[in-house]
């Protein structure tokens, strides 16, 4: 979810190209939600394996990471640690529009009202702690590396950015910006649409704004922390009294946390605890994890297991020990 | 075992870089040795009989979980003395700190065949002995810049350097420098290797332990070192060079 700054802020449209030899922090849960939504069957259900199990997210993580190594592009997945006290509002928000879509989804189904069901489906996806860590097993075997944050996953990539150690965040949510990243790069890891990069500096310079009244922006629009915002404020009307330098004495009277609020984004939880180098990947471990286990189709596991050996070991110069065994 | 706490370092080293690992145990001591899953790397270890206080054995493959073995081992404590008991019957390890009582873990044995796998008889030109905790130094040095470093030798020094995009850095140990025990170098050599590697393969070095660096010229580094009289043996391959 997050902050919905939408066509307000400038951004331009970019191709795979415009980002080759790069590398780039992805919001990790924000991927993962985008997977287990858009990675489906025909009739609107995720990929499961025989037990049952969704396995939507494996499939995107294992795929699209190798489409970003194919094009010169490498990612380092961030995921998310303990959420600020502050979030406790929004998760059960989000949990409720869950169950509504689940109720809704059921009630579909018994009218054998498909297109409705598959509507409904769709929202409701779960993203279980089991997913998560298997997600990051993958990574592991895969060799990519992934960087678990103190707090939020947007933040620690963000800081990265800051710091130089990746050109990007990668994320359809707008926060990065709020947390500093100068670049955020939406639609890398869906299919559908053309990659779109939005810079922070030229946000505040279209906008003649500072980042801090960009926070105060948001903070009127509603944040995961403040959901919902100041009512009947939107961007337009956030942005006139940002620059008529009342902002700060508004939210203050009508946001309860409004201090704590701009503390996370100005100084949120982070570490520079993570490494950044690619591993050659253990082939015999992907395909036991994702054909054995998780019932993925052996041939295209295969054929891409070799690809992501070569990308890597191209990109590492990495040589193995079999040579000396020979 | 005199000191659990010593052990402690040795199987920590080992599962940074493994999961599980297969002990072959007989008479004389005990054996294991096994790649990484990418095949980069290449460990192995030897623990004869004379390391233990007490040793009695016979010929048995002992499969074990690393990571649960590593959490068993952290709750060592400074003047436990370690016992490894196999019970066959149970199918476990157990795992005894003995000190002013006696704290048993017992560790579910794993279905794993020793590995085929034996460090390789590679001829190296140059041999260096260096002081571990100097070495080691060197290597987080590297890290500052670069994902990898590369290691050189010729007769009169040996070098650990290491570039970044923007940033250098060069640790040089000249042959009578006091970190130096002997250099013997038949052919100047250098060969490039990942950091991440070389830095978990020297994890449980501490000062006073001395390092064996076997160099060639695009070839495997090759690490020796012990800890609390167990050898450790390392292999790690090359990156190209480029």
């Amino acid at each position: 979810m997050g902050v919905q700054f939408g066509d307000f802020i400038p951004k331009k449209i970019i191709s795979f190209e415009d980002l080759k030899g790069k590398k780039v922090a992805i919001d990790g849960m924000n991927a993962l939600y985008q997977f287990l939504t858009s990675i489906r069957l025909k009739d609107g259900s995720p990929l499961r394996n025989r037990k049952g199990e969704i396995t939507s997210a494996y499939n995107g993580v294992f795929y699209k990471t190798i489409h970003l190594l194919e094009n010169d592009i490498t990612p380092i997945w961030v995921f998310d640690g303990e959420p600020p006290k502050l979030k406790k509002k929004t998760r059960e928000i989000r949990r409720k529009i869950k169950e509504e879509a689940e109720t809704k989804m059921k009630e579909a189904i018994k009218k054998e009202d498909f297109e409705e069901a598959v509507k409904y489906a769709k929202r409701v996806s779960y993203l279980t702690p089991k997913m998560v860590e298997n997600c990051k097993y993958l990574l592991s075997l895969m060799g990519i590396p992934y960087v678990e944050a103190p707090s939020e996953g947007e933040a620690q990539a963000s800081y990265m950015a800051k710091k130089g150690d990746v050109w990007a965040v990668v994320s359809q949510d707008y926060d990065s910006l709020l947390y500093g990243a100068p670049r955020v790069v939406r639609n890398l890891t869906t299919t559908r649409e053309m990659p779109e990069l939005i810079e922070l500096n030229e946000v505040l310079e279209d906008l003649r704004i500072s980042l801090d009244d960009l926070i105060d922006i948001a903070i009127f629009m509603g944040t995961d922390y403040n959901p919902g915002g100041v009512k009947g404020i939107g961007f337009k009307r956030a942005y006139e009294l940002v620059r008529s330098g009342v902002a700060k004495d508004v939210l203050k009277k009508e946001v309860e946390y409004y201090d704590e609020i701009r503390k996370i984004f100005k100084e949120p939880k982070v570490t520079d605890n993570y490494s950044l180098s690619l591993k050659l990947p253990d082939k015999e471990g992907i395909i036991k994890f994702l054909v054995d286990e998780n019932d993925f189709n052996y041939d295209r596991v295969k054929k891409h297991v070799d690809k992501l050996y070569n990308l890597i070991a191209n990109k590492t110069k990495q040589k193995t020990l079999d040579a000396w065994f020979k | 075992m005199e000191s659990a706490k010593e052990f402690k370092k040795v199987v920590d080293t080992v599962s940074t870089l493994l999961d599980e690992i297969c002990f072959e145990v007989d008479e004389e001591g005990i054996k294991a040795s096994a790649m990484d899953p990418s095949h980069v790397a290449l460990v192995s270890l030897e623990i004869p009989k004379l390391a233990f206080e007490e040793y009695e054995a016979d010929n048995h493959d002992i499969g074990i979980d690393l990571e649960a073995f590593k959490k068993v081992m952290n709750r060592a404590k400074s003047k436990d003395k370690l016992i490894l008991e196999l019970d066959e019957e149970r199918n476990k390890l157990n795992v005894i700190f003995e000190n002013t009582g006696k704290r048993k873990f017992s560790l579910a044995l794993l279905d794993l065949s020793a590995s085929s796998v034996k460090v390789p008889d590679i001829e190296y030109p140059n041999v260096i002995m260096i002081k571990g905790d100097a070495f080691k130094e060197a290597l987080k040095d590297a890290s500052l810049f670069s994902d990898y470093v590369v290691l050189k030798a010729d007769e009169n020094k040996f070098v650990v350097h290491a570039k970044g995009d923007l940033n250098e850095n060069e640790a040089i140990f000249e042959k009578d420098c006091s970190a130096i025990i002997s250099l013997e170098v038949k052919e100047e050599a250098k060969s490039a290797f990942n950091l991440d590697y070389l830095i978990d393969m020297v994890k449980g070095v501490s000062s006073g332990d001395i390092i064996k660096i076997y160099l060639g010229n695009d070839m495997p580094v090759k690490l020796e070192y012990s800890i609390a009289g167990v050898n450790l043996t390392f292999l790690l391959a090359p990156r190209i060079e480029g």
